[in-house]
């Protein structure tokens, strides 16, 4: 055998046991229990209701992000200044946070006696053990990947067709939503599947911000942690249902950026 | 009317410029590139604010640094041509087109179709840009900046981006929109026969200064430096100038040879020809007729441009001569074959040289 076939059989092993050791725990999740059980165990009301809280404040958090952080996102990626860098990297900072740090940050930061703790309360706004706690530890875990991704998204489009609905008597306003967010989208498609993913897995900062409660802050991933060693079979079910709805998510971002649903012009 | 002043800097370069245009007139901005023509087409459209500067359209003040005055570009009503021409990747022809106007949505659609059918581009109304070739981009750039009537027309290399092939007819269609058009237009290119072909005057723009203005045909007759010779395509040779006999300017070229000009220069001048004012006979032949200047060179290289036949000649300074396909048989010009090059007194412009 040449040297060359030997590299060829080489690179294919490697990817072999990739593809094994990826995706064998997650063929077990739907394996390991058959398909009635599984049905059976989300019945139960626990399962039901980490399901629907998870999706609620998956989807407000994801609302929060796409409203406060597309602009923003269009704001760092169109304007120079002094210190853009340094604050770049402050808005990054949460991806590499330990999830564990992120709780104790955010209870420091708007716990009860927390910095603005008062302020807050002050308020009559309740986070810590309450709904609204969830959504702000999405937030915080999940913002920074939509943030980074539009960001990339926004510099990339050419500035001439900014400054060309300019000249055609468009505003900057405008010009924002009918040229940077529609020439901007599969980015910021791809922005969103990835912050979507990371609200929807959030566990750390959830627990230790939010707490563990049923039906108002356990989420789906707090559920399976919670009964992994009492039902597994139920754990089980409710981690069946996560992967399908990343592999979901997964699946859509791949189709808006390779299959081209808009007209292909992103490809040029 | 458009009326410009600008004095900034921008990054290396200062530009420091003064123009004005009348209506329906094109002023062709040529120069190098990065010289700062498309900062002055970006200062009149308000996509860059001078550090010190003025800029007058229709009557109106749209930029006045003295008085604080500095409209925005979506209320100057620029007809802007982009070098690329930025068209809107997710949107058809006809909705680039319509994209500034305002109305019900069929109203847009039909006032675009009639813009479109202009150009000859009904048919590929529906296309996306990324589907149309380099002329329909062009034609469609074109029919979005005409759409808002514009009060002003800038034009940033219009055919660039243009094959070879297409761009005689782009550039013939483009001059008769620039002959219909009523709007002051300022075009930016770095081809100077592309300026005199469109351009009712034509400023010669280098580091950030218009060094000369003028119709074509007196830039190409009376370069007043050596830059704008050499850029309108005149040979330039460099020299020692002094008064000779008979009124006219002897001057000594650098490497060898000398020749005479009507000109006055004194010192080291600059002597620009223009190629098709040289003509060439065999190396052997002795002097006869009026051309004063004679120049022993060895034919470099033959190109045929259309009609005409341009030769490379390697003298004690490079030359460039166009001669007709006729006298190149005649005289069996080749690569390799030495002759002389001769011109007339008159025809030797000279410009002192720094």
């Amino acid at each position: 055998m040449s040297g060359h076939r030997w590299f060829g059989v080489g690179l294919g092993i490697c990817l072999g046991a990739a593809v094994l050791f990826l995706a064998l725990p997650i063929v077990a999740v739907f394996v390991d229990s058959s398909p009635g059980e599984l049905i059976a165990s989300l019945g139960e009301e626990g399962a039901l209701d980490a399901l629907w809280l998870s999706l609620r404040c998956t989807a407000i958090a994801i609302a929060i992000i796409l409203l406060v952080g597309t602009p923003a996102a269009y704001f760092l990626a169109t304007r120079s200044f002094r210190g853009k860098a340094a604050l770049v990297t402050i808005i990054e900072l949460p991806l590499v946070l330990p999830p564990a740090v992120a709780g104790i940050a955010l209870l420091a930061a708007v716990g009860p006696s927390g910095i603005l703790g008062g302020a807050i309360d002050a308020a009559g706004i309740r986070l810590s053990l309450a709904t609204a706690g969830v959504i702000v530890a999405l937030v915080f875990v999940s913002a920074p990947f939509y943030i980074r991704q539009a960001m990339a998204s926004f510099a990339a489009v050419d500035r001439a067709l900014l400054d060309a609905s300019r000249t055609l008597g468009i505003s900057e306003a405008r010009s924002f939503v009918r040229v940077m967010i529609p020439v901007a989208i599969p980015g910021l498609v791809a922005g969103t599947a990835l912050a979507l993913g990371r609200a929807l897995g959030e566990f750390g900062a959830t627990l230790m911000f939010a707490g563990s409660f049923q039906g108002i802050t356990q989420t789906v991933p707090l559920a399976i942690y919670d009964r992994f060693a009492t039902d597994f079979e139920s754990a089980l079910a409710l981690s069946a249902v996560l992967v399908a709805v990343s592999a979901a998510i997964l699946f859509s971002v791949k189709l808006v950026q390779r299959g081209d649903p808009l007209g292909g012009w992103q490809a040029r | 009317m458009l009326a410009i002043e600008a004095n900034t800097g921008l990054g290396e370069l200062r530009l420091d410029v003064e123009l004005e245009v009348g209506p329906g007139e094109c002023l062709a901005l040529a120069g190098p590139s990065g010289a700062g023509k498309t900062s002055i087409l970006r200062i009149v459209a308000g996509l860059v604010r001078p550090g010190r500067g003025r800029v007058e359209a229709d009557g109106s003040v749209w930029l006045d640094t003295e008085r604080g005055i500095d409209l925005p570009p979506e209320r100057r009503r620029c007809g802007y041509v982009f070098q690329d021409y930025a068209l809107f990747p997710h949107l058809s022809a006809w909705q680039n087109v319509a994209y500034p106007l305002t109305g019900p949505r069929s109203e847009r659609r039909r006032a675009a179709l009639e813009l479109l059918e202009r150009f000859a581009m009904s048919d590929r109304a529906e296309a996306r840009p990324r589907t149309l070739s380099g002329g329909e981009r062009q034609r469609v750039a074109l029919a979005r900046a005409l759409a808002l009537g514009p009060k002003v027309l800038l034009l940033d290399e219009p055919l660039a981006a243009l094959d070879a092939r297409t761009r005689a007819s782009a550039a013939s269609e483009l001059a008769s929109v620039l002959r219909e058009s009523e709007a002051p237009a300022i075009l930016v290119t770095h081809d100077f026969a592309e300026a005199a072909q469109l351009g009712d005057r034509v400023g010669i723009v280098d580091g950030g200064k218009v060094v000369q203005e003028g119709t074509p045909s007196e830039l190409a007759a009376n370069p007043r430096s050596a830059f704008v010779a050499d850029f309108t395509g005149a040979v330039v040779l460099t020299g020692t100038a002094r008064r000779g006999d008979g009124g006219l300017t002897h001057v000594e070229l650098d490497g060898g040879g000398a020749v005479v000009s009507t000109e006055e220069g004194e010192g080291p001048v600059a002597v620009s020809v223009y190629p098709w004012d040289i003509a060439v006979e065999p190396a052997d032949e002795a002097a006869h007729g009026s051309q004063q200047n004679r120049i022993p060179a060895e034919v470099l290289t033959v190109t045929t441009i259309g009609n005409r036949v341009r030769l490379g000649l390697a003298g004690p300074q490079p030359l460039v001569a166009e001669v007709t396909e006729v006298s190149v048989e005649r005289l069996g010009l080749a690569p390799g074959v030495p002759v002389t090059a001769t011109w007339k007194a008159s025809a030797t412009r000279l410009v002192a040289h720094e």
